[in-house]
């Protein structure tokens, strides 16, 4: 049990009486990358939203073998749930750093400042723009500051909702080569949503494929890749 | 991983205390594979641009695709690596000379974050300043009492700009508030016969109160029918009020009892009077304000600030957006209701007749005017909308001008000029007066949060 980060059975989750995900089981053990690929629609990002509690659910959502299907979502990002939301979602008239200190919104403790300084040493573009307002930041500017605002909670599993949408390739890849690296380097458990299939499957230990609300397939990233429905399906092959 | 002294966001069981996981942690944002996207790491540091990045790269938004970014991008995470890896990692001015890149970087922060306050802001200041030192000097008693009506209004209209601007949440019915604010505080200054300081605070309170009630429908919905609900209730509020005549004082208003009057030293003639109402009605709109200031720049303030750009974003971060969302109502009804408070100071009678629906709309569109988001803005638009009243009414008094003149004297009208003034300044400044002032942080307006859900 204690290898397993995220274990969800049955999960169902509806928007008024469209029922989006259908019965979904999938785990996210300890220290993996877990990608979920699927068309638009499928429910990717329902998913993810479901496991935050912030959709009508229904089902065990088991976090290190507790239930947070009930949680709130305060709670669940005190837990270690750290979310980078489709679309980037910063917050485009709020300045770099108050977009920092939402995502240190839960916490109470008096190194929020000291952890800024530390991410702006990763992510230097954004100390340079640290009072700008993130709207004015470039794609790729605002994907480094969705994903450092993420790691503001000190998350143990960060959800990623397409981060490469809306990128292009170089910075896909660079973004890609960092989540890999922080995930090898520091064990940061990841569940990513992406339609990038190629780049997604390469980073992640397994995955899971998602139609219509339901696992349609599942299996080692290596397997997937190879798959001859999921190459014609997302590969383009 | 010792102590919490670089952010570990994973501070999970089981990791051993050795420094080398401390400086690994670093490499992996310093990878060698990252320079392949630009130039080396030294080379392609982008430090040495501070003075271009103030203004010019403020103000226009970087194109994702240019490949030179991406060589910053990836080239410049080496460097702090790097710079990191070199001591203990304590701030980045603690850094040894090798980390050339950081150190720099840290020495000047101070200075390239120093705002510079522009000419047109101190004369603005300026200006103000000196109007009001001047205006009571030189005003008759029934002028001291209106310039005061009106420094008064501003907080109405700063009460729409918190719930619009900073909120997110359009409302086309803050007159209510207003009206509520007087009603309480003339029942608690008459009926309950409490001091004048608490029975302005309790205007204020009530209406923070029923503007939390009131705000219970922006939970549920937004933008453009949220403005309906609310002006639905500002509507609805004149016939209800003839209805609860022990509050209001029913149709035919309720006067005030008792009175606001100096101390004798002050003086007692009327103008030593109106001039200490001008006092308090100033001290108390200006610690409003930097109440206001404090609370949109606080913990929950950003939270406020963060609903209203996304609120989904707000949300996965940990901000409970329905506490969110009504503390943001109740702060901007009660700046309202003080505004109605500090009005029965000045005029000793309040009815319903005073707060028709067109009202909140006034209040409204002098938010916009002024500028959404921003505490001077508030103050902007009820200072062009009165300067331009005022010069309207000089012009529409010149007389024997043939057809010109008749049309001088449609600026007379304080309606005229202020529906051309919305006409005209929109197209100017649709970010309001403000941007005249912040030309720097030029972004599209985006009053209402964005329809994500």
């Amino acid at each position: 049990m204690t290898d397993m980060m995220l274990k969800v059975e049955n999960l169902h989750a509806r928007y008024g009486a469209v029922e989006v995900l259908r019965g979904l089981d999938f785990e996210v053990p300890d220290g993996n990358v877990v990608v979920m690929l699927g068309a638009n629609g499928a429910g990717k990002t329902t998913t993810l939203r479901a496991l935050c509690n912030m959709c009508t659910t229904s089902g065990t959502i088991e976090m290190e073998g507790d239930d947070i299907s009930r949680s709130k979502t305060a709670d669940i990002v005190r837990r270690g749930v750290a979310h980078v939301p489709q679309g980037r979602g910063t917050f485009p008239e709020l300045s770099v750093m108050d977009n920092l200190k939402i995502g240190a919104y839960t916490r109470k403790d008096k190194e929020v400042s000291a952890d800024v300084d530390r991410w702006f040493e990763i992510f230097p573009r954004l100390e340079e723009r640290r009072d700008q307002l993130a709207g004015s930041l470039s794609g790729g500017e605002q994907q480094m500051l969705a994903v450092a605002r993420a790691l503001m909670c000190r998350p143990r599993l960060l959800l990623l909702d397409e981060p490469s949408l809306g990128l292009a390739p170089l910075i896909i890849e660079d973004l890609f080569e960092r989540f890999a690296q922080l995930n090898k380097e520091t064990g940061l458990t990841m569940l990513l949503v992406e339609q990038n299939a190629n780049l997604a499957l390469d980073m992640a230990d397994y995955g899971y494929v998602i139609e219509s609300g339901e696992i349609a397939l599942h299996g080692p990233a290596e397997q997937l890749k190879n798959d001859p429905a999921v190459q014609e399906a997302y590969l383009g092959a | 991983m010792s102590g919490d002294d670089w952010p570990t966001p994973m501070p999970r069981p089981g990791d051993d205390d050795d420094a080398g996981a401390e400086a690994s942690v670093f490499a992996v944002f310093a990878p060698p594979e990252t320079e392949i996207h630009g130039a080396p790491a030294g080379a392609g540091d982008p430090g040495p641009e501070p003075e271009a990045d103030e203004p010019a790269a403020t103000a226009t938004p970087r194109d994702a695709d240019d490949p030179v970014e991406t060589g910053a991008l990836g080239a410049q995470p080496a460097a702090a690596g790097l710079s990191v890896r070199n001591g203990p990692p304590v701030t980045p001015t603690a850094n040894p000379p090798v980390g050339g890149v950081v150190d720099a970087g840290g020495a000047d922060r101070g200075v390239r974050h120093r705002r510079r306050i522009s000419p047109l802001r101190w004369a603005s200041a300026a200006l103000l300043g000196v109007w009001l030192v001047a205006m009571p000097l030189t005003s008759s008693v029934t002028e001291l009492r209106q310039n005061t009506q009106i420094i008064v209004m501003v907080l109405a209209v700063l009460g729409v700009n918190v719930a619009t601007g900073y909120g997110g949440m359009i409302s086309l019915g803050h007159g209510v508030f207003v009206a509520v604010g007087a009603f309480a505080a003339a029942y608690a200054v008459d009926d309950l016969a409490l001091p004048w300081a608490v029975s302005i605070l309790a205007g204020a309170a009530f209406a923070g109160l029923v503007g939390a009630l009131v705000g219970l429908p922006a939970l549920r919905i937004k933008g453009i029918h949220l403005a309906l609900v609310t002006l639905g209730l500002a509507i609805v509020f004149q016939p209800l009020a003839k209805r609860v005549p022990a509050f209001s004082g029913g149709v035919s208003g309720r006067a005030v009892g008792a009175e606001l009057v100096p101390p004798s030293w002050f003086g007692t003639t009327r103008w030593a009077e109106g001039l200490y109402r001008y006092l308090i009605c100033l001290a108390v709109v200006g610690l409003a304000m930097w109440v206001t200031y404090n609370v949109i720049n606080s913990r929950p303030g950003r939270a406020m600030r963060a609903v209203r750009d996304n609120d989904t974003a707000a949300a996965v971060h940990g901000v409970n957006l329905v506490a969110s969302r009504v503390n943001t109502f109740a702060v901007s009804a009660s700046l309202a209701g003080l505004a109605g408070a500090l009005g029965i100071i000045l005029v000793p009678f309040t009815s319903q007749e005073s707060f028709p629906f067109q009202e909140s709309l006034v209040l409204y569109a002098t938010a916009v005017l002024g500028g959404l988001g921003s505490l001077w803005g508030s103050v902007l638009g009820v200072a062009i909308r009165e300067v331009f009243s005022r010069i309207g009414e000089l012009l529409g008094g010149v007389s024997g001008l043939g057809p010109l003149g008749e049309f001088l004297r449609l600026l007379d009208e304080e309606q005229f000029v202020f529906g051309m003034l919305l006409v005209a300044l929109t197209f100017v400044f649709p970010r309001g007066l403000i941007g005249l002032f912040n030309r720097r942080r030029g972004l599209p307006v985006s009053p209402s949060s964005q329809d994500r859900t």
